[in-house]
């Protein structure tokens, strides 16, 4: 709406308003990523950030708003005018934040032929799109994790290259697209793809208040805000205005800004140091050192400009990322102690280690710091496996009639006419083909184009554990349920359905239902118990009448079923059958019907537990029986196969837990 | 603007329009939907309600019901937002332009409506769309609007929300978030005013919600079947009577449903002038810290809840007891119940916890 919340009147949030205004003072800086749980101001706070952004100079008729006195930022058409002489009509108008919805389809993005000009005159003529309107303000995307793929990627392009080259529909463009990225995001509904969150240099978890009086003040503010938002806004006119002067002031200072070399130097060397990925990081931080500089009204950085850059440009870069609160400086904080001891433990793996494995808290190396565990620091090798081999196994998009309409093609026989882009392809012709006054627009076959619809996929992932006694030791369920408890995470975050199909003692049950809460799987999984013998054919055949029953009520179900499990089976499915031979029997069950599956073998890691007293040689050979044995459950199952390996021993489980839970 | 100005005589209006509806007040016991409902027809603010229970404990029923005892709004009669004649803010572009232009509106009065968003809905029905018959004739792009500039200002019902596709629920959340409908699509581009108040039911054993879009709805009741004999048998015998004679049976309502409508609008007038103390403040801001409620909504929501439902019954002041009995429908949603942690948190408890721990009476 146009009311928009007074930028000052949004209480505490220091981080994330001082991000936003740095990329108010500097068209440099990359862009701010608000990321936190709901309700917390974030998406509020992009929008009174409008109220505060300075003026500037546009060529008045030009779609993109080029600058009257840079020729290298103009559009070709403005350049063309400004070497012929012509005086640019100009005109001062404040950036303005240009929303970009979820919804787009890529025409508009990106913009394509001027239909009603087509229609009228035959004349194919670019018609700008949201990316001509976002040049030189600021781009806000809500939810941005949530943003189709295709639009993520023509989003990538343009910032890349600062334009933004079209050629679609007859027409054949390019123009300057420099905008400023805004997204705001809550982490629970999925992750943002890399090249995408590299692209901000500034990221910022925003969370709530936990201070009584300060949440009441939040509460009361928007009450009064809402009951009358004029008189609140004046209540705060002065502070905008004042505001609004310091981020004016601060822009026209950037450019004389200095940072020194000595500065530049250990800003570079700070970013190597704590192994930031990919070249931006220490780009990245002196930008925004620059433009926290501009904003504090001075003319040189200082050290803690650059710390206060750090802060914001190396949570996303960085893993494992020292805990510091905002204002703290960051230069200071040992990180790389932690990197250090990190590749001791790999170097002395069976020293200390394997007596922390016994025992059943991990702690955390040595020293007692704690830290703000990144995910990708929890994120173990094995889960990534785990991940990348069930991202394979599902599809996570399918092309269905009832999708949402993505974009349009060509194709030979058209059943879902992209109504749009057919008349984008017939609009120019219509003279030609005879078409006068008012008559209705002339369409032939040629011009049909498709619906190209996408719907995320609905996959259903059935894990099924084994929680019997003899199997898990303490750590080891603790693990299965770690993984476990990720892996509903992330099938939460493709929009899959989850169940969870337990076996213990003499039979199967199934502990979870087919659900889209990961919530109550969640908490199911947390609260498992174990004991008893390994009914594995029991646990396989609850899962695969699971399926069958669901299977029933959706036809364009796609299954997925995981098991986690280390192959033993101790108790017979038939009355007078073999434990193990039921076991296979069941197994083959999947393969008949072609049900995708995964079998992640948990015992895997048994042989490296250090209580079981092997000689070697004696381990290696039980090793190599078990692992042929279970590949060879695995092939008759028609299943991936996946050894579960050691998790790096370095992180306390329980509190990569909770760490996980608030990321 | 009172040349303009045309008034629907409501009451007829509404039955025809409504045609036979089981009255909102004959509906046996269910309080608590009943309250919640009543609540967000009195205050927008509310933010909705989800009605989970299984078939049969006239969730539906009382959706439709309350049509008929919602208040009338003061509409722009030819603009198909139906934007608010004297709230500038609150207007689409075009009515600000036109008032901006020194127009006066024509207004209309008319009662706000219940507006079905169907599972089946297109996201092109739902958002709005290019109009096809203007293109293909003219080759002009207008834009038609669909069931968000509809709702605008009303209710928009999902049925069976937890079956809604996931594409639609996006839309639906983008719009619930800002108040606004942001068309950029298909050739056209276009924003519009889109507040509305979403009244969702569902049947938890179809499935569950995502916790994304439980967390829009301001309020979330547990409906239950009805468990008294007499209430059974009286529920059973108004449903009789109704079917054998519903204008009779409608007509021996009218005066309780006048009475309910007149509450509403009392409500309404009342409501901002209804004052929510200190301590009564740092209750509701307490009770969220120790749930651990995500973001300040669980704060925001339940403090106009407490300040409507105190409105409804004529109260000035918000007090505990206030609070207490919207406490559940605005809080239990929003729970956290992370792993690892046995104990559950229950909002009575904690309520009476913090309430003691300030020394507010019950």
């Amino acid at each position: 709406m146009e009311v928009s919340y007074p930028f000052t009147g949004i209480v505490d949030q220091q981080a994330m308003k001082r991000a936003l205004l740095v990329n108010a003072v500097s068209p440099d800086v990359n862009g701010v990523l608000l990321r936190g749980e709901r309700g917390t101001a974030k998406s509020t706070a992009v929008r009174a950030l409008s109220a505060i952004l300075p003026d500037i100079e546009a060529v008045a008729d030009c779609p993109y708003g080029c600058p009257p006195d840079d020729r290298d930022r103009m559009c070709s058409e403005c350049r063309e005018r400004c070497d012929a002489g012509e005086s640019l009509p100009t005109e001062t108008r404040p950036i303005r934040v240009v929303d970009l919805p979820l919804n787009a389809s890529e025409d508009r993005v990106v913009g394509s032929i001027d239909l009603q000009r087509a229609v009228q005159s035959g004349e194919a003529t670019f018609e700008p799109g949201i990316l001509a309107e976002a040049n030189r303000n600021i781009l806000y995307v809500d939810e941005v994790n949530l943003l189709d793929d295709h639009i993520v990627d023509v989003l990538l392009d343009a910032a890349a290259m600062g334009e933004n080259i079209v050629e679609r529909e007859g027409v054949s463009v390019r123009h300057p697209s420099e905008f400023v990225l805004i997204g705001t995001m809550n982490p629970e509904e999925g992750g943002l793809r890399p090249q995408l969150l590299d692209r901000f240099d500034i990221l910022v978890d925003v969370e709530a208040s936990d201070d009584a009086a300060e949440r009441v003040e939040i509460a009361e503010r928007r009450e009064r805000f809402d009951a009358d938002p004029e008189t609140f806004r004046a209540e705060y006119a002065d502070e905008q205005r004042a505001l609004r002067d310091r981020v004016r002031n601060a822009r026209e200072r950037l450019a004389a800004v200095e940072m020194s070399e000595e500065l530049q130097h250990d800003a570079a060397y700070e970013a190597l140091r704590q192994r930031a990925h990919g070249m931006r990081a220490d780009i990245a931080v002196s930008r925004v050192a620059r433009a926290i500089a501009a904003l504090d009204g001075e003319n040189a950085v200082t050290e803690a400009h650059v710390a206060e850059a750090q802060y914001f440009a190396f949570p996303h870069r960085v893993e494992g990322v020292a805990e510091m609160t905002f204002g703290e400086g960051l230069l200071s904080t040992g990180n790389d102690e932690e990197a250090e001891e990190g590749e001791d433990d790999e170097d002395d793996s069976d020293g200390d280690d394997a007596v922390d494995q016994q025992g059943g808290g991990i702690p955390i190396a040595e020293g007692e710091q704690s830290y703000t565990v990144d995910r990708t620091a929890i994120d173990p090798p094995t889960d990534r496996t785990m991940r990348t081999a069930l991202a394979r196994r599902t599809p996570s998009r399918v092309d269905v009639r009832s999708g949402r309409y993505v974009r349009s093609r060509v194709q030979e026989e058209v059943d879902d006419v992209a109504i749009d882009a057919t008349l984008r392809a017939a609009a120019p012709h219509q003279q030609q083909r005879g078409r006068t006054g008012s008559d209705d627009l002339v369409i032939e076959p040629r011009d049909l184009r498709q619906k190209l619809r996408e719907r995320t996929a609905r996959a259903l992932v059935v894990f099924v554990v084994d929680a019997s006694g003899s199997v898990m030791s303490g750590r080891q369920m603790m693990e299965t349920k770690r993984g476990l408890l990720s892996l509903i995470e992330d099938a939460y975050r493709a929009r899959n359905r989850v169940a969870v199909v337990v076996f213990r003692g003499e039979s199967a049950f199934t502990l979870v239902e087919p659900t889209r809460n990961h919530r109550h799987a969640r908490d199911a999984v947390s609260g498992l118990t174990v004991g008893g013998n390994t009914p594995l054919a029991h646990g396989l055949v609850e899962a695969y009448q699971l399926v069958q029953r669901e299977k029933r009520r959706d036809q364009d179900l796609y299954p997925l079923v995981v098991l986690l499990s280390d192959g033993q089976s101790n108790v017979e499915y038939r009355e007078d059958g073999d434990a193990k031979e039921d076991a296979f029997r069941a197994a083959s069950l999947f393969d008949e019907d072609d049900v995708p599956s995964v079998f992640v073998d948990t015992g895997h890691k048994i042989d490296t537990t250090p209580d079981e007293i092997w000689t070697d040689r004696k381990a290696r050979r039980m090793k190599r029986k078990r692992h042929e044995r279970n590949r060879e459950f695995a092939a008759t199952m028609g299943a991936d196969y996946l050894p579960l390996i050691d998790l790096p021993r370095d992180v306390d489980l329980e509190a990569a837990n909770r760490e996980e839970e608030t990321v | 603007m009172t040349d303009h100005h045309t008034t629907h005589d409501t009451p007829t209006a509404k039955e025809s329009r409504t045609g036979g509806i089981f009255p909102f007040t004959a509906i046996v016991d269910q309080t608590e939907m009943k309250r919640a409902l009543v609540l967000n027809a009195i205050n927008q603010g509310v933010g909705g309600v989800l009605l989970r229970g299984e078939r049969g404990t006239a969730k539906s029923t009382a959706v439709r019901a309350l049509a008929e005892v919602l208040p009338n709004i003061e509409a722009v009669a030819d603009c198909p937002y139906g934007c608010p004649p004297d709230d500038r803010d609150r207007m689409c572009s075009e009515c600000r332009e036109r008032c901006d232009a020194g127009e006066s509106l024509p207004t209309e009065t008319r009662p706000m409506r219940v507006i079905d968003l169907p599972l089946n809905a297109s996201e092109d029905r739902v958002v709005g769309s290019i109009d096809l018959e203007r293109a293909v004739q003219a080759g002009e792009r207008e834009f038609e609007s669909g069931i968000l500039a509809e709702a605008n200002r009303n209710i928009l019902y999902v049925d069976e929300v937890n079956l809604l596709d996931d594409h639609i629920v996006d839309v639906l959340l983008d719009a619930a978030a800002m108040g606004e409908n942001i068309v950029e699509r298909e050739g056209v581009s276009v924003r519009h005013p889109s507040e509305f108040i979403l009244v969702g039911t569902m049947n938890p054993e179809e499935g569950d919600l995502r916790p994304q879009l439980l967390d829009r709805f301001g309020l979330v009741v547990d409906v239950e079947g009805v468990s008294e004999v007499d209430d059974r048998v009286e529920i059973t015998r108004r449903r009789a009577a109704f079917e054998a004679d519903p204008d009779a049976f409608r007509a021996a309502y009218e005066e309780a449903q006048a009475a309910l409508r007149e509450d509403i609008v009392a409500g309404r007038e009342r409501l901002p002038r209804v004052e929510l103390g200190d301590d009564v403040a740092r209750l509701i801001a307490g009770m969220n810290i120790e749930l651990d409620v995500d973001g300040h909504r669980g704060d925001i929501t339940l403090r106009r809840a407490a300040r409507t439902l105190a409105a409804l019954e004529g109260d000035d002041e918000v007090t505990a007891r206030t609070v207490r009995r919207v406490a559940r429908m605005a809080l239990d949603h929003r729970l956290q119940r992370l792993p690892f942690e046995e104990e559950e948190q229950d909002v009575m408890s904690v309520f009476h916890d913090v309430r003691r721990e300030l020394g507010l009476e019950d």
